[in-house]
Parts: C-alpha cells; sequence; structure tokens
C-alpha cells in the first residue's frame, strides 16, 4: 500500500481550487502527486492511501479539484477501487468528496466537461479505452 | 434514620412477639434500601446535568467561535489564511463534540455537518476571500457577498440552540 500524506509529502500549507489563484493549489496537487501515484497503484493494483491530517487546512474546493480531477482521468470505478482517503480530525472531509466530489465529477467526465487548467502541465495519465495514456490532454 | 432508631429503642422497651421482629427488620431494610437508593440515583442524576452541562457549554462556545469568525469577516478584520486555520479549528471541537453527544445521547454525529461544510464553501470559495487569498490581505466583502453571509447565519442559527435543546431533553 502506497501513502501519501499531504502535508509530509506535498505541503503543510494548502491552497484554493487552482494555480492562477493561489500557491499549492487541487490543480497542482493533483498534477505534482495525485496522478502519477494514482497510475502506478492502478497499474501494481494497489491501494493509494491520501492523509488529509496535518495541513493548516483545507478549502474544500482544493479537495474538489485534485480529487475531482482523478475521477475525471481514471473513472470512479477504479479512483474507488484503488483510492482510500483518510482523515481522522475532520472525517467531513471524506463524506464530502465521496458523496458530492466522485458523483459530479463522474457525470462531467460521462459528458466530457474537460477540467480547467490554468497553467501548462507536464503531460499526465489518463484512461482511455481501458489502457492508460500520458499527454497533455488540454 | 434518628426517627427509626428512636422507634426501635421504644418498641425495644416493650415485649415484642416474632410479627413484630419481622416488621421492625422490615422497616429497617426498607430504610437502608431507600437511603442508598436515593444517594445512588441521585448521584447519577446529578453526574448527568453535569455532563449535559458541560457538554452544552462548550458546543455555546464553538457557537460563539464560529459568530465571532463572521462578525470580524462582515466588518473586513479577517484574513483568508488565518480563516483557513480557524475553520480548520473548529471543524475538529465540532467533530470531537459531537462524537460525545452522538454517543451519550443518540444525536446523529453528523448533525452540524452540513453547517460546517456550507460554511466552509462559504467562505473559501467566496470572491473576495479568493481575490485576498495570495496576499493574504483582508478580506472586504461585497454588498452582494455580505448578503448570501447575512442569508446563511439567518437560516442556521437556530441549529445550535436545537441541538441544545435536544441534549437537555435526552435521558
Amino acid at each position: 500500500m502506497t501513502t501519501i500524506n499531504i502535508a509530509k509529502d506535498y505541503s503543510l500549507f494548502t491552497g484554493l481550487r487552482h494555480c492562477n489563484i493561489s500557491e499549492k493549489s487541487g490543480e497542482d496537487f493533483y498534477h505534482t502527486k495525485l496522478n502519477t501515484a494514482f497510475k502506478e497503484a492502478f497499474e501494481k493494483e494497489d491501494k493509494l492511501t491520501i492523509i488529509l491530517d496535518g495541513v493548516d487546512g483545507f478549502a474544500p474546493s482544493f479537495l474538489d479539484e485534485a480529487f475531482g480531477n482523478l475521477v475525471y482521468d481514471f473513472g470512479l470505478t477504479n479512483v474507488k477501487a484503488y483510492l482510500e482517503v483518510a482523515s481522522l480530525l475532520e472525517p467531513q472531509w471524506i463524506d464530502m468528496i465521496t458523496q458530492q466530489t466522485y458523483p459530479q465529477w463522474e457525470k462531467r467526465r460521462e459528458k466530457n466537461i474537460f477540467p480547467k487548467k490554468t497553467i501548462t502541465h507536464k503531460p499526465w495519465f489518463r484512461i482511455v479505452d481501458s489502457k492508460i495514456e500520458c499527454k497533455k490532454w488540454i | 434514620m434518628d426517627l427509626i432508631l428512636t422507634s426501635i429503642s421504644n418498641i425495644t422497651k416493650e415485649e415484642m412477639g416474632y410479627s413484630e421482629w419481622i416488621d421492625l427488620f422490615g422497616i429497617i431494610i426498607t430504610a437502608l434500601l431507600s437511603w442508598w437508593i436515593v444517594n445512588t440515583i441521585q448521584k447519577r442524576i446529578d453526574n448527568q446535568r453535569t455532563l449535559k452541562d458541560h457538554l452544552i457549554s462548550e458546543i455555546l462556545s464553538i457557537r460563539t467561535d464560529y459568530r465571532l469568525m463572521l462578525i470580524n469577516i462582515k466588518i473586513g478584520e479577517s484574513h483568508p489564511k488565518y480563516l483557513k486555520i480557524k475553520l480548520k479549528d473548529l471543524n475538529i471541537k465540532t467533530t470531537d463534540i459531537m462524537k460525545i453527544v452522538s454517543n451519550k445521547y443518540r444525536i446523529d454525529n453528523k448533525y452540524l455537518n452540513h453547517y460546517q461544510h456550507d460554511l466552509n464553501w462559504l467562505i473559501t470559495d467566496n470572491k473576495e476571500y479568493i481575490n485576498s487569498f495570495k496576499t493574504d490581505s483582508k478580506i472586504i466583502l461585497s454588498q452582494e457577498s455580505m448578503i448570501h453571509f447575512l442569508i446563511f447565519e439567518a437560516n442556521n442559527d437556530h441549529l445550535f440552540n436545537d441541538l441544545i435543546v435536544r441534549i437537555n431533553d435526552s435521558n
């Protein structure tokens, strides 16, 4: 099992939704950490655990953007199978991610409503026709 | 107890039959039992009341913190990064107290989740909050934002009172 502790492995201080409005945004976390880590867990058929506790707090938009993009690129079934989000101190974030972010972004994926990217990112992974591809999608 | 002892003393001065001794024994046992029950139950009731008072005061303190936070936002005295930390602090306190309330009084531990969720979004997704985030400058709400905050307060302020009433009425 692979673990990403956001406070230790990414930043103690998290930002808002997009890169153009704050540093350490949900968009940035997704593209610099989560996308690759999840792709590796998916290939190994391993579970990836994301630990939320320890940072200075979250704007819900940070979490929505990070985990929403994951659902958009890998599909809800795969995210549910290979991702676990952990928080002892603020379990309400887990409820928000699973009950709100997941279904909303899955609908978005089905309707091909592209996520907004506010800076240019390196190529990233996405499942297309059951195969992982890596490119600049937007 | 004095009354019982005086009665025993008076009774024993006279000759007592077998049935009188049984009656007397019954009275003593009943008196002791009543004394024990009153003390134990009263202690338990006192403990329950103390716990309820403590939990209610904790909830009032959380409500006050939320109210002060909202007042500071409305008067333009809040900084975005401090607010994020404060929201986390209140999330943790609320989760913690609701766990105990739920265990003790069977009240849904997610009772305040909607309040927390909606308030977190209201604050951190607010246009003026976002614009002030990078520089961590004071948030000055627009009139439109101010109305959203006032509506939120008007719609949700009763939640804490309702929770207190439910705790108070619980067995």
